[in-house]
C-alpha cells in the first residue's frame, strides 16, 4: 500500500508520492505495445548503456519483496524494478502502456479486459510468461489477503489459452487498467514460485510459505534480479541477463535505507546518487550545484483536517460549525509550512490526477464569514480536540505544524483548540474507531486514478480508509449516488467532470477539509537521466541511465 | 528462570498497554475486513490475553520468539541476522572507550587540578552532554562530507561485495577471507559510529576511573610502593590501577547499557543493520512478537553482563572471594 500514516510510522518522510508531470487521459480500455508508447521507451535510458552501480537512498518502510504481500512506496519502488506487470507506467506518468502484455480490448461496460501476452516475455530463469502465470500471481494477490489484496476485491481472472488473460470485475471498473499497472500485481513465475512453498489457493494467506524465499530470490521477469536482500537496510539488484525489453540502465543497483540528513550528504558526494526523502528546504540548499539536479513539485499527497460528524462526539457534528472550521482555516499559510512546491489542495484528488479540481474552486479563508457561521449554530465556547500523529513526518512536514496552525487559526474565530498527538500507531486506532473528535490526516494514492478517492463518498465503509468519520449514506444520499457514478463512468472526460463535481459537493457539506499537496524533492547526480519522481513506483529504477 | 519469567511478563504487559491496533498499524490505509481478520488469526491477537501470554511462554521454551510483523520473518531470524552488527559496532566502542577511558582518567587523576585534567574535564563534560545524534551528524558533516575521510554509513560501500558470512563480524570475516580491502573497509564503516559511542563511553569511564585513582593515590601502600623506589609506571599499573579496578569494572556494566540504549539513534543515523534500528522500526509499528523479542534478548544480555561483573570483582578482589 502505498503512502498511509499506519506505514509510514516513524519513517522520516513518505516518499510515496510523488510529482507526475501530467496524468488522466484515457483510462486506456484498448491498447497495444505499437498504439501506446513503446515498452523499449518505458525502460529504456535516454543515453547510452550506463556503466557502474547506481545508488538509491531512501528512508525505508519495508514490508518485503514478496510483490503480493507488500505495498509500502519502498517495496513498490524495488518489486517494479524486478518484476512485470500487465501494464506499466512511464516515468512520472499514469497512463497505462504495455506491459507483459503486448496488447489489451476492454469491454464497453469496462467490467472485462482481455490481455494478450507478448510473445517475447521470458522469466529471468528464461521460461516464458504464460496466462497461467498470471492467474496464479493476481489470484495469490487476492487470496494471501495482505495489504493489496482491497486492490483486486470483485474481480477475477482466468486463462482460455497461454497467451490470452481475462480479468473480470463485478462491477464496473474504469480503474483497473491502472490497478493492474501496481506492483502488487506483479507477475511471478509460478512454478518457481510453487516449488518454493507458494500457494494462491483460497487458503493462501495461511497455507502460502513463499515469502522467505521470495526476500532471497526474485522470480520475476524485470529487468533486475535481486542479488542481496536485508530488509530494512540495502538490497542490491543486478541487471537481468535475460530481460526480454530494450534496456540500458545500470547494471548493478543498490537501495539503502538512510535517514533524509544522511541522504543529503550521501547525493553531494556520490557519482551516481539519488536522493529521494529531501524535503523542499533541504533540497533547496543543493540546488546551486552544479554536479545535481534537483526537481522540487507538489505531492500527490494530500494534507487535510477530518471532522467528526457525530454530534454526539464532537461539536463538529453541526454543519455550521464545520462550514466555519472550513472558512477559517489559513490555506495559504499551510502551504509556506510545507516549502517551495507545495499547492494548496482544492479538493481531495491531487491536481495532477484526472478529476482533480482547479485552483479557482480552492476555498478561500474569510473570517468574517467564518464567525457568521459559527453565529448560526447558536453555539459558543466551542472545545474541539484535534488529534494528530506526532510521529510521522510525510514529505518532511510536521503533523504537529499543521496542528499548532489550525489550533491557532480557529481560535480567531473563538473554538478552543485542546491538541492531541500520539504516536501514529495509537492514532490510527481512535481514527479508525471514529472516536476522534477532528484530526489532522492526509492521503497518499494507492493507484493514480481518481477512483482511489471514493472513499471520501458519504457511506464508504470506515475500513476502506482505515477511518471512520461517522460520514453515513444518510447524511448526502446524491453525493453518494454521484460518487459511484463517477466512479463507473467510462469515458474519462465525463469521469472527470464528475469526479471535479463529487469533490465541490465534499467541499460544501463532508467531514474532509483538504489542507494542501506537500512539496516533494528529487535529487541526483547530474550525470543521470530520467531522475524523475514517480506517481506509482516512487522511482521508476530500470529506467534510470546515464546521460 | 523466573527472572526470565518476570522479564517476558513485564514486557508483555507493556506492550499490550500501547493503545492501538497493529492490524491498523501493518496493512495500510486499506484494512479490509477480512485482512484484518487474516492478520489478527495469524498473530493470535483475538485470544484473551492470558492465553497469548501462555501460548508466547509455550513457543519460548522452544526457542520460538513469534513472527515479525513488519519483515514477516521469525524474529529469531530477525535478531540473528542483526545482532552481529550491533555486537561488531558494542565491541568497538567497548574497547576503544575502555583504553582511551582508563588512560584519560589515570592521567586526569595523576595531574590533578593541571592544565591537563581541566582540559580532560572539559572533554569529558562535553562527551556525556552532547546529545549523540546531533554529534553523528556532526561526525558525518565533517568527517564524510567536508573531508571525505570517512564513508557515511552503513557497514561496507555499496561497490564492496561482502565477505563470507562465519562470525557476522564483518571486520573479522574480512579477515578470515584473506581480503585486506574489505577488512579496511569495514573497519572504516566502524570509525564514525563506533566513534559516537566511544565519545560517550569514554567521557564516562574517564570520570569514574579519575575518581577512582583519586581515593587511592595517596594510601599508604602506594607510598610504600613508591618508597621502595619501583617506577611510577609500575606503581601506576600494579598498585593504583588494581585497587581502582572494582570500580572501573562497575563503571562498564553501565557503559554496556549505554552503548545499547546508544546504538538506537546511532544505528538509524548511520544507518547500521542492528538491533537498535530494529528495536525503533519495531515499536514505530506496533510489532509486538518484535518488540517482545528484543527486550528479552538485551534483558538476558544485562543479566549476564551483570552476572560477569558479578564474577570479575571475585577475580579482582579476594575479599570478594573470601566473603
Amino acid at each position: 500500500m502505498r503512502s498511509t500514516i499506519g506505514k509510514a510510522v516513524g519513517a522520516a518522510a513518505i516518499a510515496g508520492a510523488l510529482a507526475v508531470a501530467g496524468c488522466g487521459g484515457g483510462n486506456g480500455d484498448s491498447g497495444s505495445a505499437d498504439s501506446g508508447s513503446s515498452a523499449g521507451t518505458s525502460t529504456g535510458a535516454s543515453g547510452g548503456a550506463a556503466t557502474g552501480t547506481l545508488v538509491v537512498d531512501q528512508s525505508f518502510v519495508d514490508r518485503g519483496v514478496d510483490p503480493q504481500r507488500q505495498f509500502t512506496p519502498t517495496n513498490n519502488m524495488l518489486v517494479h524494478a524486478m518484476y512485470d506487470t500487465l501494464v506499466t507506467f512511464e516515468p512520472g506518468k499514469t497512463d497505462p502502456v504495455a506491459g507483459l502484455a503486448a496488447s489489451w480490448r476492454g469491454s464497453d461496460d469496462a467490467k472485462q479486459f482481455t490481455f494478450t501476452l507478448d510473445d517475447s516475455a521470458v522469466f529471468s530463469d528464461g521460461t516464458p510468461v504464460t496466462s497461467a502465470d498470471v492467474v496464479f500471481s493476481l489470484d495469490r494477490l487476492v487470496n494471501l489477503k495482505g495489504p493489496g489484496s482491497f486492490l483486486l476485491e470483485g474481480v477475477t481472472v482466468r486463462a482460455p489459452d497461454a497467451r490470452t488473460v481475462v480479468v473480470t470485475s463485478k462491477t464496473s471498473n474504469p480503474a483497473l487498467l491502472r490497478i493492474l499497472a501496481t506492483p502488487p500485481t506483479s507477475i511471478l513465475n509460478s512454478r518457481v514460485v510453487e516449488a518454493n512453498g507458494g500457494s494462491a489457493a483460497k487458503d493462501a494467506d495461511r497455507s502460502d510459505r513463499a515469502e522467505a524465499f521470495l526476500q532471497k530470490t526474485s522470480a520475476g521477469s524485470g529487468a533486475y534480479t535481486l542479488e542481496a536482500g536485508q530488509q530494512n537496510q540495502q538490497y542490491t539488484l543486478a541487471s537481468n541477463p535475460r530481460y526480454w525489453r530494450d534496456f540500458s540502465g545500470f547494471p548493478k543497483v543498490v537501495v539503502r535505507n538512510m535517514a533524509a540528513p544522511t541522504q543529503l550528504l550521501n547525493v553531494q558526494r556520490g557519482a551516481n546518487e539519488i536522493a529521494l526523502d529531501l524535503s523542499a528546504q533541504q533540497a533547496g540548499t543543493v540546488a546551486g550545484n552544479d554536479a545535481l539536479q534537483v526537481r522540487t513539485d507538489a505531492s500527490v499527497n494530500v494534507f487535510d483536517v477530518e471532522a467528526n460528524m457525530n454530534e454526539s462526539i464532537s461539536p463538529t457534528g453541526d454543519e455550521n460549525v464545520r462550514r466555519a472550521i472550513r472558512l477559517a482555516l489559513d490555506y495559504e499559510g499551510y502551504t509556506r509550512l510545507s516549502g517551495e512546491g507545495a499547492v494548496q489542495a482544492p479538493g481531495v484528488i491531487p491536481s495532477q490526477f484526472l478529476g482533480a479540481l482547479t485552483a479557482a474552486d480552492a476555498v478561500r479563508t474569510d473570517l468574517d464569514a467564518a464567525r457568521a457561521e459559527l453565529a448560526k449554530s447558536g453555539k459558543s465556547n466551542i472545545k474541539v480536540e484535534l488529534a494528530f500523529p506526532s510521529d510521522a513526518t510525510p514529505n518532511g512536514v510536521s503533523f504537529s505544524s499543521i496542528a499548532q496552525k489550525v489550533k491557532s487559526d480557529l481560535q480567531k474565530i473563538g473554538i478552543d483548540v485542546e491538541l492531541k498527538g500520539t504516536p501514529a500507531v495509537t492514532f490510527l486506532a481512535d481514527y479508525a474507531a471514529g472516536k476522534n473528535q477532528m484530526s489532522v490526516s492526509y492521503w497518499g494514492p494507492d493507484y493514480p486514478d481518481p477512483n482511489d478517492y471514493l472513499v471520501y463518498a458519504p457511506g464508504a465503509p470506515g475500513t476502506s480508509r482505515a477511518a471512520d468519520n461517522r460520514y453515513v449514506r444518510e447524511m448526502n444520499p446524491q453525493l453518494a449516488d454521484l460518487g459511484a457514478r463517477a466512479g463507473s463512468t467510462l469515458d474519462d472526460a465525463e469521469r472527470g467532470t464528475l469526479f471535479q463535481e463529487f469533490q465541490r459537493g465534499l467541499n460544501e457539506d463532508s467531514p474532509f477539509m483538504p489542507l494542501f499537496q506537500p512539496a516533494q524533492a528529487i535529487v541526483g547526480s547530474r550525470t543521470l537521466s530520467n531522475v524523475v519522481l514517480d506517481p506509482t513506483y516512487t522511482l521508476n529504477i530500470p529506467a534510470v541511465g546515464s546521460n | 528462570m523466573l527472572l526470565l519469567i518476570g522479564i517476558t511478563l513485564i514486557s508483555f504487559l507493556l506492550t499490550q498497554a500501547v493503545p492501538g491496533d497493529p492490524a491498523l498499524a501493518n496493512l495500510g490505509q486499506h484494512p479490509t475486513p477480512e485482512s484484518i481478520r487474516a492478520f489478527h488469526e495469524k498473530y493470535g491477537l483475538d485470544d484473551p490475553l492470558p492465553v497469548q501470554y501462555v501460548n508466547y511462554l509455550g513457543n519460548l521454551v522452544q526457542g520460538d520468539l513469534g513472527v515479525s510483523q513488519q519483515t514477516h520473518q521469525p524474529v529469531t531470524d530477525d535478531l540473528s541476522k542483526l545482532v552481529p552488527a550491533t555486537a561488531e559496532l558494542a565491541v568497538f566502542a567497548i574497547v576503544f572507550s575502555t583504553i582511551f577511558g582508563v588512560g584519560f582518567g589515570v592521567l586526569a587523576a595523576l595531574k590533578r587540578d593541571r592544565a591537563v585534567d581541566h582540559g580532560l574535564r572539559v572533554f569529558t563534560l562535553a562527551g556525556i552532554s552532547v546529545p549523540m545524534f546531533w554529534l553523528g551528524l556532526l561526525g558525518l558533516y565533517l568527517f564524510f562530507f567536508k573531508w571525505g575521510l570517512l564513508p557515511g554509513g552503513g557497514r561496507l560501500d555499496p561497490t564492496t561485495t561482502p565477505p563470507t558470512d562465519v562470525t557476522g563480524f564483518n571486520t573479522v570475516d574480512a579477515l578470515l577471507d584473506g581480503n585486506l580491502n574489505t577488512f579496511w573497509d569495514a573497519f572504516k564503516h566502524l570509525i564514525l559510529p563506533g566513534g559516537v559511542l566511544v565519545l560517550y563511553s569514554v567521557s564516562l569511564i574517564s570520570r569514574y576511573t579519575r575518581s577512582a585513582v583519586l581515593e587511592v593515590l595517596h594510601a599508604d601502600y602506594v607510598r610504600a610502593a613508591r618508597a621502595k623506589g619501583l617506577s611510577e609506571f609500575t606503581v601506576v599499573t600494579r598498585y593504583i590501577l588494581r585497587a581502582a579496578l572494582p570500580s572501573i569494572v562497575t563503571v562498564m556494566g553501565l557503559v554496556f547499557a549505554n552503548v545499547l540504549a546508544g546504538a538506537v539513534l546511532v544505528e538509524n543515523i548511520f544507518n547500521w543493520p542492528g538491533i537498535g534500528q530494529y528495536a525503533y522500526k519495531s515499536a514505530v509499528s506496533l510489532d509486538l512478537p518484535a518488540i517482545m523479542g528484543v527486550s528479552i534478548f538485551i534483558a538476558l544480555v544485562y543479566v549476564i553482563v551483570n552476572l560477569i561483573v558479578d564474577l570479575l570483582y571475585a577475580v579482582i578482589d579476594p575479599r570478594v572471594r573470601l566473603s
